[in-house]
C-alpha cells in the first residue's frame, strides 16, 4: 500500500462522504502504518511497548492515544531537525506552558489542504469578502514559529477576498471602527465571512460595539473558535453568544458557527453543521471514550474526546486524547447528510474540586 | 441563609437566617446528657453499631463494617481509656495527686466536615456526644442524605429507657455554601470547640474565622500517607502475597481520597524486585470481590490517570502495570520521592536500597505509614525515628484507613472537655 497516495486521496476527496465503516476500513491501515513509523522515536517506542504493543492493535480503538498535555512536556519529532519547517505553539492559556508541534513540509502541506477541504464544505469554494476579528500582527510570523491564532487565520484567509483585520495593535487590541464601517459599506449587498477567536470577539468586539451602541445588518457567516473557558466564567452560553451576535451584527444565529480544533491537530476543525453537530472529515476519526472503561461511549453519553488523524508525518498526532468532554450524537444519519460520526463539544475537563484531607499538592509535601 | 436538616428533634428542612434559636435549643437539651450515665450512652452507641449493619439504607456505605466495629462498646471503652485512663472521670471526680479532677463538656462543638469520607461526620459527632457536648455539624451537601440516614439509625437505637434521640436532642445538622461568610462567622462565634476537617483552603478559611477566645480548635488538615515493605517481605512470596492482599484495601478505600490513603509504596531492594511486588498487587486488584469494583470516575481523574500512565510509558527506566480501562494503575520507578497523588487506585511503587532513606522525605504533613515487615527490631527502630520526625501513625498495611485514637497526634476527647478540679481543704480530706 502506498500510504502517501491513500492519504492524498482521502484529503482530496469530497469530505464527509464516507460512512463510518467505509472510513474505518480506509484509515485504519494508514494509521497503523504511521504508528509503526513513530517507534523510530525512542520515547514513543517505549510508549507503544508499554501501552500497545503494536501487534495487539487490531482496530482503531486499540491505538493507545497520547494525552494532548504531553506535547507540553516532550519534544516529539519524527523527522530530522533540518526537515522542520515550522513550529506551532498552543495558546497555553491554562498553564502558560505551551505545546510545541513540529511540522515538516509534507505535514504542513497536508494540513493546509485538509483545512481547505473542510472549509469548502461549509463555505463553498467561492471566495468572499472577509473580516478577521483580530490584528494582522498575529499572522506576521518573523521566524518559523507561529501561534495557534496565527495558524488558524492563515488557514481561513484562503477563503476570503478583500480581507481586512478589524483590530490594530499587538499587545492591546484596538478596534478600527472606521476601517470596519468602510468595508461593510463597500460590501453591503454581499455575503461576508467573519472569523475570530471566541473570547476576542466577545471581549473586544461585541463589548466595544455594545458600549458605543453600534449595530450592523450583515449577511453571511461568523466562524469562531478558541474555546469557552473564559466566557463560561462570565456565564456566557453558546446560545446567548449566538443570540447576542445576531442582535448586534444581523447574522442569523444559525450562521454563527463554533469551530473546535487544536494546534496539536491543525488541519482538522470541527464546525457546527446546520443541526448543531460537529462532523468528522474523511481523513480523521473521533472516539468519545467512556472515562472508566475507555471504550467508545454510547450515543448521548458523555466522554473524553480523542481525535485521530492521518495528516501528521513529522509529529505523533495519529491518536491524541484531549482534555475535553464531548458527546457522540450519532453515526451516518445527521439530517445535514454528512456521513460518519457526529458529536458535540461539551466542555473542557474541569479540575476536580479539592474536597478533603486527601487533597495534597506538591508544594505541601516538598 | 442556613439550611437546617436536623434540629435535635425533627428532620423537617428549614431555612433560617441565624443559628441563635437552634443553638439555644440544643444547649438547653444538652443538659439532659448530664443525667445519662456514660455506661448507658455506650450501650446506645453499641446498639447503633449493630443497627447500621442491618439497615438496608446504611449497610452498603463504604467503610460501614469498620464504622460498626469502631462503635462497639468495647472499642469505645478503649478509646476512652486511651484518652483519660478510665471512664470514671467523665462522671465523677477522680483523685489525681492532690486534686480531684473531672472532665466536663466544653459546651457547643462546631464540626466542619470534609466531603471526602462520608462517615467522617459520624466519627466526629459520636466522640463529642460521648463527652456530652452539644453539636452543630456543617456537612457537605453531597454527604447530607447518608449522614441523615446514619443519624436516623442512631436515633432509633435503644438501651432500656434511653434511645438515640435522647442523645441527639443536642445535635443539629446544617448546611450553608462556603461563600456564605456571614453564616460561617456566626457559627464560629457560637462554638466552644471547633473541629475542622478538610483541605488546606477550607482549613485556612475556617480557622481564620473569628471565634470565642476560650474556643479550642482541633484541626484535621491535609495530610499525605504512604507505605513501606522491608527487604525480607519482598523476597518472601507468601508474606508478600498476604501483604498485597491487605494493602489493596488501603488503596481502594475512598478511592485514595483520604489523608490515610497510600499514594506511594517504597520497597526495600533492587528495582528488578519490584516486578514481584507489582505482580502480587495486580493479582490483589484482580481478586477483589465484585462489590469493590470501581463504578465511577470523574473525567478529570481519568484524564490524570491517562497522563501519568503515558508519562511513565514514555520512559525507558520506568514501568507500569495497568488494567484495561482506568480501573487501577501500578507505576514503577526508583526515584526516592513522594509523588503528587493521582488517586483513583493509582499507586507508585518504588525501589530503594535502604528504607532508612525515607526519613529524608518526612515532613509534618505525613500522617500514616502502612508497613509490612518481617523484622520487628528494624520496624521498631525505624518507627521511632519516623515518629520523632512527626509521622502520626505507623500501622500494618490493610489498616491504614482505620480511624483511631490518637489521630493526627491528637486525643480528640481530651480536646472537647475541660479538666476541672476541686481541691479539698485539709479538714475535708
Amino acid at each position: 500500500m502506498d500510504i502517501n497516495k491513500e492519504i492524498d486521496f482521502l484529503i482530496e476527496s469530497k469530505q464527509y462522504s464516507l460512512d463510518y465503516k467505509e472510513k474505518e476500513k480506509k484509515i485504519f491501515p494508514i494509521l497503523l502504518e504511521q504508528v509503526k513509523m513513530q517507534v523510530k522515536n525512542k520515547s514513543l517506542m517505549n510508549f507503544y511497548n508499554h501501552l500497545g504493543p503494536l501487534n495487539n492493535i487490531k482496530k482503531i480503538e486499540d491505538i493507545p492515544p497520547i494525552p494532548v498535555s504531553l506535547f507540553k512536556k516532550k519534544d516529539f519529532k519524527l523527522v530530522p531537525e533540518e526537515d522542520i519547517t515550522r513550529t506551532l505553539t498552543s495558546s497555553g492559556t491554562t498553564t502558560q506552558i505551551k505545546s510545541k508541534i513540529y511540522l515538516n513540509k509534507t505535514t504542513a502541506f497536508r494540513q493546509r489542504k485538509a483545512l481547505s477541504k473542510i472549509l469548502e464544505d461549509y463555505l463553498g469554494n467561492q471566495r468572499k469578502p472577509m473580516i478577521i476579528l483580530d490584528t494582522e500582527s498575529v499572522n506576521n510570523s518573523k521566524n518559523t514559529g507561529m501561534s495557534a491564532r496565527g495558524v488558524a487565520i492563515r488557514g481561513l484567509i484562503q477563503f476570503g477576498k478583500n480581507i481586512i483585520y478589524a483590530f490594530d495593535g499587538e499587545e492591546k487590541l484596538n478596534l478600527n471602527l472606521k476601517r470596519l464601517e468602510e468595508f461593510i459599506q463597500l460590501h453591503k449587498n454581499e455575503e461576508i465571512i467573519l472569523f475570530g477567536f471566541t473570547y476576542i470577539i466577545w471581549e473586544f468586539f461585541y463589548k466595544k460595539l455594545k458600549e458605543i451602541n453600534k449595530k450592523f445588518n450583515l449577511k453571511g457567516i461568523l466562524l469562531h473558535s478558541g474555546g469557552w473557558k473564559k466566557l463560561e466564567n462570565e456565564k456566557v452560553s453558546k446560545k446567548y453568544f449566538n443570540e447576542e451576535i445576531e442582535k448586534m451584527l444581523g447574522i442569523e444565529r444559525g450562521n454563527v458557527k463554533d469551530m473546535y480544533g487544536m494546534v496539536e491537530q491543525v488541519g482538522i476543525v470541527f464546525i457546527d453543521c446546520e443541526e448543531g453537530n460537529k462532523h468528522v472529515p474523511n481523513f480523521s476519526e473521533v472516539i468519545i471514550r467512556n472515562p472508566l472503561t475507555m471504550e467508545e461511549a454510547k450515543i448521548n453519553e458523555e466522554g473524553i474526546i480523542e481525535i485521530l488523524s492521518i495528516l501528521p508525518e513529522s509529529y505523533p498526532g495519529q491518536a491524541i486524547i484531549t482534555e475535553d468532554v464531548g458527546v457522540l450524537m450519532g453515526i451516518d444519519n445527521c439530517k445535514c447528510k454528512r456521513k460518519g460520526k457526529y458529536f458535540r463539544f461539551v466542555s473542557r475537563i474541569k479540575e476536580s474540586e479539592a474536597r478533603g484531607c486527601g487533597d495534597t499538592y506538591s508544594e505541601k509535601i516538598k | 441563609m442556613i439550611k437546617v436538616f436536623f434540629d435535635g428533634e425533627d428532620y423537617e428542612i428549614k431555612e433560617i437566617n441565624n443559628l441563635d434559636s437552634i443553638s439555644k435549643k440544643i444547649m438547653e437539651n444538652r443538659k439532659k446528657l448530664d443525667l445519662i450515665p456514660i455506661s448507658s450512652i455506650l450501650e446506645v452507641i453499641n446498639q447503633f453499631s449493630q443497627n447500621i449493619l442491618k439497615n438496608p439504607k446504611t449497610q452498603n456505605i463504604e467503610g460501614i463494617a469498620f464504622l460498626s466495629q469502631w462503635f462497639r462498646k468495647s472499642n469505645l471503652e478503649k478509646i476512652i481509656n486511651t484518652n483519660f485512663g478510665n471512664k470514671e472521670i467523665l462522671e465523677n471526680y477522680v483523685q489525681i495527686e492532690n486534686k480531684m479532677i473531672i472532665a466536663q463538656p466544653k459546651g457547643l462543638v462546631g464540626h466542619w466536615i470534609a466531603g471526602n469520607v462520608i462517615t467522617l461526620g459520624i466519627f466526629s459527632l459520636i466522640q463529642s456526644i460521648l463527652v456530652r457536648d452539644a453539636n452543630i455539624l456543617r456537612v457537605p451537601k453531597n454527604s447530607i442524605p447518608l449522614v441523615l440516614e446514619l443519624l436516623k439509625t442512631f436515633g432509633e437505637s435503644e438501651y432500656k429507657d434511653i434511645n438515640g434521640y435522647d442523645l441527639l436532642s443536642s445535635t443539629s445538622i446544617i448546611y450553608y455554601p462556603k461563600e456564605d461568610k456571614k453564616s460561617n462567622e456566626e457559627f464560629s462565634l457560637l462554638c466552644d470547640a471547633r473541629i475542622i476537617w478538610g483541605g488546606e483552603e477550607s482549613v485556612n478559611a475556617i480557622s481564620n474565622t473569628p471565634k470565642k477566645e476560650t474556643c479550642e480548635d482541633v484541626i484535621f488538615g491535609p495530610k499525605y500517607s504512604f507505605s513501606i515493605i522491608d527487604a525480607e517481605t519482598v523476597v518472601n512470596k507468601e508474606a508478600l502475597k498476604k501483604a498485597m492482599s491487605n494493602f489493596v484495601y488501603d488503596i481502594i478505600f475512598s478511592e485514595q481520597d483520604s489523608c490515610t490513603s497510600p499514594q506511594v509504596l517504597f520497597c526495600e531492594g533492587e528495582y528488578s524486585q519490584l516486578d514481584k511486588v507489582a505482580d502480587e498487587l495486580e493479582t490483589a486488584f484482580k481478586n477483589l470481590p465484585k462489590k469493590y469494583e470501581k463504578r465511577n470516575i470523574s473525567m478529570s481523574q481519568a484524564s490524570n490517570i491517562l497522563k501519568i500512565r503515558s508519562e511513565y510509558a514514555l520512559e525507558n527506566d520506568k514501568d507500569l502495570l495497568i488494567s484495561f480501562g482506568n480501573y487501577w494503575t501500578i507505576l514503577k520507578d526508583k526515584e526516592m520521592k513522594l509523588e503528587e497523588p493521582i488517586k483513583s487506585r493509582t499507586i507508585f511503587i518504588k525501589s530503594c536500597s535502604d528504607l532508612y532513606d525515607i526519613l529524608n522525605l518526612i515532613t509534618p504533613k505525613i500522617q500514616t505509614i502502612g508497613y509490612m515487615f518481617q523484622n520487628k527490631e528494624k520496624l521498631i527502630d525505624i518507627s521511632k525515628k519516623l515518629n520523632l520526625k512527626g509521622v502520626s501513625r505507623i500501622v500494618p498495611v490493610g489498616q491504614m484507613n482505620y480511624y483511631d485514637a490518637p489521630w493526627d497526634g491528637k486525643l480528640l476527647l481530651t480536646r472537647l472537655i475541660n479538666f476541672n478540679s476541686l481541691k479539698l481543704s485539709s479538714n475535708l480530706e
